[in-house]
């Protein structure tokens, strides 16, 4: 990395205070014990052309002595000055350490004391505390954001509880008297006015499937979700038996493993299961020899499931469309549904962090595909069998 | 068995009250049904007050059909007012409402709601539940004894 700026030490050390005067101090006092060291020896030098003898010996040992003090000086003074530097830096940093890990634990940053400053260190300290002031800006928007989407959930709450109430009771006005009509007076109506009436009747029953089918969707994504292991088989098989109790005349061709467990919602997987199995169910109708399989695809990279059928399949080239809410890729009179199935399990997986995706031919059948995000995952590579 | 006794129907929407009428026609229930359309109204016939003061309340309700939303006093307040009169708490209450959310259905049960019925919108379904009703707490079950 290159700095944008030599940085030396001697620059780092003028520019701190503290440092510049401790270490004046620390350097001048070796650099006279260095002059006294040179002073005596010129001295001596002086000394050796008059004198000789005792008084030369005597000399000689003064200097030595001067020499000795002077070098002890020295490097007593150098020893300092390194321990004064590198100590002053070393307590600094220190003080940052306790400021840095104060930061990343969220609690409120000790007083500046010897850490602030001009220099590289201050600078670090400065930004530290910065980034302190910024992070509580995001968390207090944070914070308004969160109660701005609680406010919201129960409004929309109140708002789906409203809809239960008041749009069911006139429907229920509509679809009951006109019944009474019916039994009333059927013999007196001609064959046309007799199916003004069935078709009074049957836009009351579809309007009261689209209500149900629309709290349903603003449930799932309101209600809190709890993941737990729960084994996905038995809720399958219960479907299966109450789709094949709605329509005696019917034989389905049912797989569904022994057990397949997952780390889901089970409220929110049983929706999820009765509208895949129901719209197979539904779109088999028609076919001979139906065949609805629930399963784990071994070969896919994360934990995938997949419901397919033999059934009436779907254009694959309007497949964009298949979850979105009230789009239907067939028309009512062929497979009647309201469109909102789909768009409600997208919604489920979704909230669980997976995906679902559908494919499928004209006739040919439709398989959807769904996963459960990285939650969905057996513990310690152990299969999950104990559900309790 | 209760198989005279009256069914208090606690209804504020008429179009409801008029299909449940008829829905228990259609069964052959020939109870006498009283008819009150608000809970300050339900609270005075069952404890003789008000427009009610002076009826005979040895002639207790086989069973109570009450509704949730109501005017003047609400279908939980009707039902927390008739548990805590000890003259009236042991009535069969049932809850008959179009909301099927879960809260309601809680404070209900909390409240000591007998059963909690959700209206159905198809009325074929509707007169079913009616028969089904009857059937149960007309003639299978039976009431409290008088205290």
């Amino acid at each position: 990395m290159k700095l944008s700026r030599r940085e030396s030490i001697f620059g780092h050390w003028w520019r701190n205070e503290s440092l510049r005067g401790k270490g004046s101090l620390v350097i001048a006092v070796p650099t006279l014990a260095l002059f006294a060291v040179i002073a005596s020896n010129i001295a001596l030098d002086r000394k050796e052309d008059r004198l000789a003898g005792a008084e030369l010996r005597e000399a000689h040992r003064r200097h030595t002595g001067v020499l000795v003090a002077g070098l002890s000086v020295g490097v007593v003074g150098g020893m300092a000055a390194a321990w004064l530097f590198f100590s002053g830096v070393v307590a600094r940093v220190k003080e940052l350490e306790t400021v840095a890990s104060e930061l990343a634990a969220g609690r409120p940053l000790p007083a500046a004391r010897l850490a602030s400053g001009q220099d590289e260190i201050g600078r670090l300290d400065a930004a530290l505390r910065r980034a302190a002031r910024w992070l509580a800006v995001k968390d207090r928007e944070l914070r308004d954001i969160v109660g701005e989407l609680e406010s919201l959930n129960t409004e929309l709450e109140a708002f789906s509880y409203s809809v239960s109430h008041d749009l069911r009771a006139p429907l229920r006005a509509i679809a009951g008297f006109a019944q009474a009509l019916d039994e009333e007076a059927r013999d007196r109506l001609s064959p046309e006015e007799r199916r003004y009436l069935d078709r009074i009747r049957a836009g009351a029953g579809r309007m009261g499937e689209l209500i149900d089918d629309l709290l349903q969707l603003s449930r799932v994504t309101r209600v809190s979700m709890h993941r737990t292991p729960i084994d996905l088989a038995p809720i399958a098989r219960s479907i299966a038996g109450h789709l094949d109790g709605s329509e005696t005349d019917r034989t389905v061709q049912w797989q569904i493993p022994e057990s397949l467990v997952v780390n889901a919602d089970e409220a929110l997987m049983r929706i999820v299961l009765e509208n895949l199995l129901g719209n197979a169910f539904k779109f088999t109708a028609r076919t001979p020899h139906a065949r609805i399989r629930l399963y784990e695809d071994a070969a896919a990279l994360e934990r995938t499931y997949v419901v397919d059928d033999n059934g009436a399949g779907f254009d694959m080239a309007r497949a964009a469309k298949l979850f979105g809410v009230f789009q239907r890729l067939h028309s009512e009179t062929d497979f009647a549904g309201t469109g909102i199935g789909l768009a409600t399990v997208q919604r489920i997986v979704h909230r669980h962090g997976g995906t679902v995706s559908g494919e499928s031919t004209p006739g040919g059948g439709a398989r959807f595909r769904f996963t459960l995000g990285v939650q969905d995952r057996t513990p310690s590579g152990e299969e999950m069998t104990d559900v309790g | 068995m209760s198989g005279d006794g009256t069914i208090l129907l606690v209804e504020d929407n008429q179009d409801d009250e008029a299909l449940t009428l008829r829905a228990f026609g259609r069964n052959k229930i020939r109870n006498p049904i009283v008819c009150v359309r608000d809970g300050q109204e339900a609270l005075d016939w069952l404890f003789g007050e008000g427009d009610h003061a002076g009826r005979n309340l040895a002639e207790r309700p086989a069973v109570v059909l009450l509704d949730l939303k109501l005017p003047r006093v609400d279908g939980l307040e009707v039902l927390r007012r008739v548990r805590a009169n000890p003259a009236t708490r042991l009535t069969p209450i049932v809850i008959l409402t179009s909301s099927r959310e879960d809260r309601d259905r809680l404070e209900g049960y909390s409240l000591g709601a007998n059963s909690y019925i959700q209206k159905p919108v198809d009325f074929e379904q509707f007169v079913e539940s009616i028969r089904q009703l009857g059937l149960y707490w007309l003639v299978l079950n039976e009431p409290p004894p008088a205290i």
